[in-house]
């Protein structure tokens, strides 16, 4: 009788992390395919397979005469097109780590570094460095704008872990908040931007819309590094974060550092968005979206959720950006095509207003303590 | 209640230029040519403006002090709703591809027309969810005008930026809320809705007050309040969509008003809604007033009104358990 209760849970168990492993395996085909696709566009004809071949001997150090059509071809896919692709990936992995570690703090599925006002304080830091020259730092380059960006960022991350702490607030209050202050932040960039002229002011704003156009090599670095820094402290973290959606007293009492691990979080999140906000602008929802579809099919364990929903992410804003170039000729801008997305998306969250995943969860950890005897800590 | 209102009312004026007062009075009488130029920028550019925040202010307050009032939720405002949103997309569509709904009037009406039916959504759907889910807490409502704000704004940018550099920057202050396009030839459509929205709330004000209570007391009351309050928001968005149509989005007027007013005289509806009234005019041609004279080229007047409303807005979301002043 046990023994075919045990195979049972053996079997379910098994189905339950394929099930992750097939999500994950599907996103990173999509990646993969979408970065071919996105190769392809653009005024010189490239054949889909041909990208992946050009990419592979690029890699592989072939090299070719200067001015020969194969040297054109390596040169366009290499230096013109593919850092739009990898700078998508990356912005993609670094804005859903960014929600999901957030929402997975606050266990609040509506926040993410746009409707947090992460993103425009951050703009706000961008604006204060472009047009009054003002850094935190005195080098003024690349990581002088970034400082600020993430000094302004913090600011409404800040403000949000304070107000979740207290219990007497509901998540769509909380949003609310993020939202005020995403207003305030935005009037007070526009205050800046309007003193400059159209020129600069049509340059901003198409920067603050999130698009990526044009960008280059230079852009990567940075974003890359400090995207790789962020995403492996949440993947280390993650088990943590799990512990913490259980309550802080339980947390507590199971030894965790609640305080200290909500300030990592903090600076983790406002530096990896301030990183990407910085070059790119503000991609709104794709924090929230990611995250959401990926708890949708795997539940809400972190230790699943973080890496999967990166990928989910990166997928995503690969996807939409090909999309968008594939359909209309006029330049969309990826972060309109990703509010057109989560804008309906975010309607529903509001809607449904479930609190039922964080609740699952919950249950989980609480049969895990419970194999232990004697022990159980939380309350679902 | 009424000195308060006329209190605020004369005092918006002060901030002008006591000159002004002199120019405008000789052009009534008809000595203008003595003053020749001076006349004319008075008259042709200052005037419109100042008449145009007036009615503006007059309008959003009035619609915010209703909306509050009627839905009892103390964040509503045409702006948190959407509704300025909806209404700036109708126009800015008409604008940029001059595509209206109804063809064949002519060309500001068919913008006002516009910007009124993209009003209505987000309104109707605001209604519509807080009809079928009722457990709805006023934040959520807001937080689903906020969603149907995003999809607008993310039209509106797509049709912003298909155009060039220089109707960008005129579009995008428009969209930001400024006072600097309002002319002579606007006045009269905004002054038809601005008198047809304070006439009708005024008139109507004890009824906004009984929706102001729950609905069960309404119901017994003699009143349909399901009805009731669907007709006050679309009339809550054609007046909001008269001004928005000329002015762009200005946030937070509707909010603030009402809030002000309120700790003052209280939430009697048959004076709130008059004394916002006022008062959003008075607050709107201050921060207009504050925006031209800040810099020499002038901010857009929706700036000042962001930074003053989105503290606010933070404070009353804040304080909202403690529900006194209702």
């Amino acid at each position: 009788m046990s023994e075919a209760k045990n195979a049972d849970a053996k079997r379910d168990y098994r189905r339950y992390i394929l099930r992750k492993i097939l999500y994950i395996a599907v996103l990173a085909l999509a990646v993969f395919v979408s970065a071919g696709v996105s190769i392809t566009l653009g005024a010189r004809d490239i054949h889909f397979f041909d990208v992946y071949r050009i990419l592979f001997e690029h890699i592989s150090g072939v090299s070719y005469e200067t001015g020969s059509p194969a040297w054109w071809d390596d040169y366009i896919v290499w230096d013109i097109r593919l850092p739009r692709v990898m700078v998508a990936v990356v912005a993609g992995i670094a804005l859903s780590v960014c929600g999901t570690v957030i929402q997975s703090m606050v266990k609040n599925p509506l926040a993410d570094p746009y409707t947090t006002g992460i993103s425009s304080g951050a703009v706000f830091g961008v604006a204060i460095a472009m047009v009054l020259g003002l850094t935190a730092s005195p080098s003024g380059s690349g990581a002088g704008v970034l400082l600020n960006a993430f000094i302004f960022g913090m600011i409404p991350a800040g403000v949000i872990i304070l107000l979740s702490r207290g219990k007497s607030m509901s998540p769509a209050t909380i949003i609310l908040c993020g939202i005020a202050m995403s207003y305030l932040f935005s009037a007070m960039s526009t205050l800046l931007m309007i003193v400059s002229d159209a020129e600069t002011i049509a340059n901003i704003y198409k920067w603050q819309i999130g698009s990526l156009e044009g960008v280059t090599w230079d852009t990567f670095p940075l974003m890359a590094a400090v995207t790789a820094a962020g995403t492996a402290a949440s993947l280390v973290l993650a088990s943590k974060l799990n512990i913490l959606a259980t309550g802080d007293n339980n947390a507590k009492s199971l030894g965790l550092n609640v305080d200290g691990i909500r300030t990592i979080c903090l600076v983790v999140i406002s530096l990896v968005t301030a990183s990407v906000t910085c070059y790119i602008g503000i991609i709104s929802f794709l924090g929230l979206v990611a995250p959401n579809l990926t708890r949708l099919v795997i539940g809400s364990d972190n230790k699943y959720l973080v890496p999967a929903s990166m990928l989910a992410g990166a997928a995503i804003l690969l996807l939409a950006d090909t999309a968008s170039r594939l359909i209309s000729t006029v330049n969309v801008p990826v972060g309109v095509v990703m509010s057109f997305v989560g804008g309906p998306v975010f309607l529903l969250l509001i809607i449904i207003n479930k609190k039922e995943v964080w609740r699952r969860t919950i249950r989980r950890i609480n049969r895990r303590i419970a194999a232990t005897p004697g022990r159980r800590f939380c309350s679902a | 209640m009424a000195a308060l209102g006329i209190g605020v009312w004369a005092g918006k004026y002060d901030i002008g230029f006591l000159e002004a007062y002199q120019v405008l009075f000789d052009h009534l009488t008809g000595n203008g040519d003595a003053n020749g130029m001076k006349d004319t920028v008075v008259w042709e550019i200052h005037l419109p403006r100042a008449i145009g925040g007036l009615l503006g202010g007059a309008v959003l307050g009035i619609a915010g002090a209703v909306m509050q009032s009627s839905m009892k939720n103390p964040l509503a405002d045409p702006y948190t709703t959407g509704i300025s949103s909806g209404a700036s997309l109708g126009a800015t569509i008409a604008i940029i591809t001059g595509f209206t709904i109804l063809p064949s009037v002519s060309a500001s009406l068919g913008t006002v027309v516009n910007a009124f039916v993209f009003a209505l959504i987000p309104a109707l759907v605001i209604i519509l969810i807080s009809t079928f889910k009722t457990n709805m807490t006023s934040t959520s409502i807001i937080l689903i005008g906020v969603a149907v704000m995003y999809v607008f704004s993310a039209t509106d940018t797509l049709l912003k930026v298909s155009t060039t550099a220089e109707k960008l920057a005129d579009a995008y202050v428009w969209g930001i809320g400024t006072l600097g396009r309002t002319t002579w030839s606007s006045i009269p459509i905004m002054l038809g809705g601005a008198v047809f929205g304070v006439a009708f709330f005024m008139l109507l004000s004890r009824k906004v007050g009984i929706l102001s209570m729950n609905d069960k007391s309404a119901v017994a009351m003699g009143e349909n309040p399901k009805k009731l309050r669907l007709a006050f928001m679309v009339v809550v968005a054609m007046i909001t969509s008269v001004i928005v149509a000329f002015t762009g989005t200005i946030g937070f007027v509707g909010l603030v008003a009402p809030h002000i007013v309120r700790l003052a005289i209280g939430s009697d509806c048959r004076y709130l809604i008059p004394a916002s009234a006022c008062f959003g005019a008075a607050f709107l041609m201050c921060a207009d007033c504050a925006a031209r004279m800040l810099t020499v080229t002038g901010l857009p007047v929706g700036i000042i009104t962001s930074i003053i409303g989105g503290p606010l807005f933070l404070i009353i979301l804040v304080r909202m358990r403690r529900k006194s002043a209702w």
